[in-house]
């Protein structure tokens, strides 16, 4: 029975959801997507409600209380369902217009990177509409750049036919705005690295996740309270190819639209365990510092688990939702 | 090794023995003296994902030729690997 709700929900966002977002304004979706948002925070059981609070007291202390916790349960839940419209607007046929009222810093990075021709590692994170970046570059005129893709396939504890139909709505709108390659098969992480490694040959943006949580190097690095840990690809691919990472984030502005920020590039001169660390560290403490001012924005508070301790520090894991069939 | 691309009916043993001096500097030495043909590129070497990319930017450079991500979808094997390179050098896939 769950089951079957689960395929229903799904069906009734990707089709009627969607079609509604493709034919309203703007901010009337967004405004909707606060209602669903808020909704799910209402029904969501106590224990996940319980497991978040737990897990938000684990990296930043004891620094908030019970409302603030609150708070930012609810803004998660509500940018999740504005991420699933910013997904329909951009399939929309005038997305443009919402490229359009993006703010930008930091682009001068970019250029600066690949004058040097050797590519740029798009170092984004779990952190906003960060896929956003390849569909914005290429608004503005980028046109060598790629961004790649993990997805669920098919989808966990889905109907064959509704995963289908759902991926294929997804996967079309990425691939058709941002030039996306999408890997969904444990192999395919070797294809990736590959197909990351042929485009930075060819002077491209490609993204890495910075906070991703697959890999086969990990690495760990202070992160608020806690010890993260966190794949070594990007960092390796830098020391390998030589290209320089610039990590990106994408924060949502108060009128819905994002603002996108290019921060300094981060070059990795050779393979040393501490040079790659350190290079790491460099970019996940600007992670840190967007998630103490945008909590709400990082989604990985319901994905984490402790994996034992460094020096008496919890040593931090973040999960995937397992998209790899082994 | 660059004179390859010129001679094409470069045996597959030369190429091979080439291709073992190149992995002994990024793969544990120890394994390329039981290295042959049949050897298994991920489960017997254990090569990761940026092993593989390591692998492909020296050996792209070593035998002068591109090998393309789609193409590497076949590889699983050293012999494998081999054939590849032979291909790549015969159809001229180089800067």
């Amino acid at each position: 029975m769950k089951l079957y709700f689960k395929d229903f929900l799904l069906l009734l966002i990707y089709f009627p959801y969607r079609w509604l977002v493709q034919a309203l304004p703007f901010q009337i979706s967004y405004s909707m997507a606060t209602l669903f948002g808020n909704i799910q925070y209402q029904v969501l059981p106590p224990h996940q409600k319980n497991r978040f609070f737990s897990h938000l007291d684990l990296i930043f202390g004891d620094k908030l209380d019970t409302q603030e916790k609150k708070t930012i349960l609810r803004h998660f839940y509500v940018e999740k369902q504005k991420k699933i419209a910013d997904l329909f607007i951009l399939g929309r046929k005038d997305y443009e217009n919402y490229l359009q009222t993006c703010s930008i810093e930091g682009l001068d990075y970019v250029d600066q990177v690949l004058s040097q021709g050797k590519g740029m590692i798009g170092l984004n994170f779990h952190f906003g509409f960060a896929h956003l970046i390849p569909p914005f570059a290429l608004h503005k005129g980028y046109k060598k750049i790629i961004g790649f893709l993990v997805l669920q396939s098919p989808i966990k504890g889905v109907n064959p036919w509704v995963s289908r139909r759902i991926l294929h709505i997804k996967h079309s709108i990425w691939k058709e705005r941002g030039n996306f390659q999408i890997f969904s098969s444990l192999k395919s992480l070797t294809y990736l690295a590959i197909a990351q490694y042929q485009h930075l040959r060819q002077n491209y943006i490609v993204s890495a996740a910075g906070d991703g949580a697959l890999g086969e190097k990990f690495t760990s690095v202070d992160f608020f309270n806690v010890k993260l840990k966190v794949p070594l690809g990007p960092a390796l691919l830098s020391a390998k190819t030589g290209a320089a990472m610039v990590p990106n984030f994408v924060i949502r502005r108060k009128d819905n639209a994002h603002h996108i920020i290019f921060e300094e590039p981060i070059q990795v001169d050779n393979e040393e365990e501490e040079t790659l660390k350190m290079a790491v560290q460099r970019y996940i403490q600007r992670l840190e510092h967007y998630v103490s001012r945008y909590p709400a924005h990082w989604g990985y508070w319901n994905r984490m688990e402790i994996e034992g301790f460094e020096g008496g520090i919890p040593l931090v894991r973040l999960v995937t939702r397992k998209p790899f069939e082994t | 090794m660059s004179s390859l691309k010129q001679n094409q009916t470069l045996l597959k043993e030369e190429v091979f023995e080439n291709l073992r001096t190149l992995l002994r500097n990024i793969l544990n030495p120890e394994d390329m003296e039981s290295l042959t043909l049949d050897t298994r590129l991920q489960e017997d070497l254990g090569i990761k994902s940026l092993d593989t990319v390591e692998m492909i930017i020296v050996i792209e450079k070593a035998f002068s030729i591109r090998l393309d991500s789609v193409d590497f979808t076949k590889v699983s094997t050293v012999e494998d690997l081999v054939n590849l390179i032979l291909d790549q050098s015969r159809n001229g896939r180089g800067d």
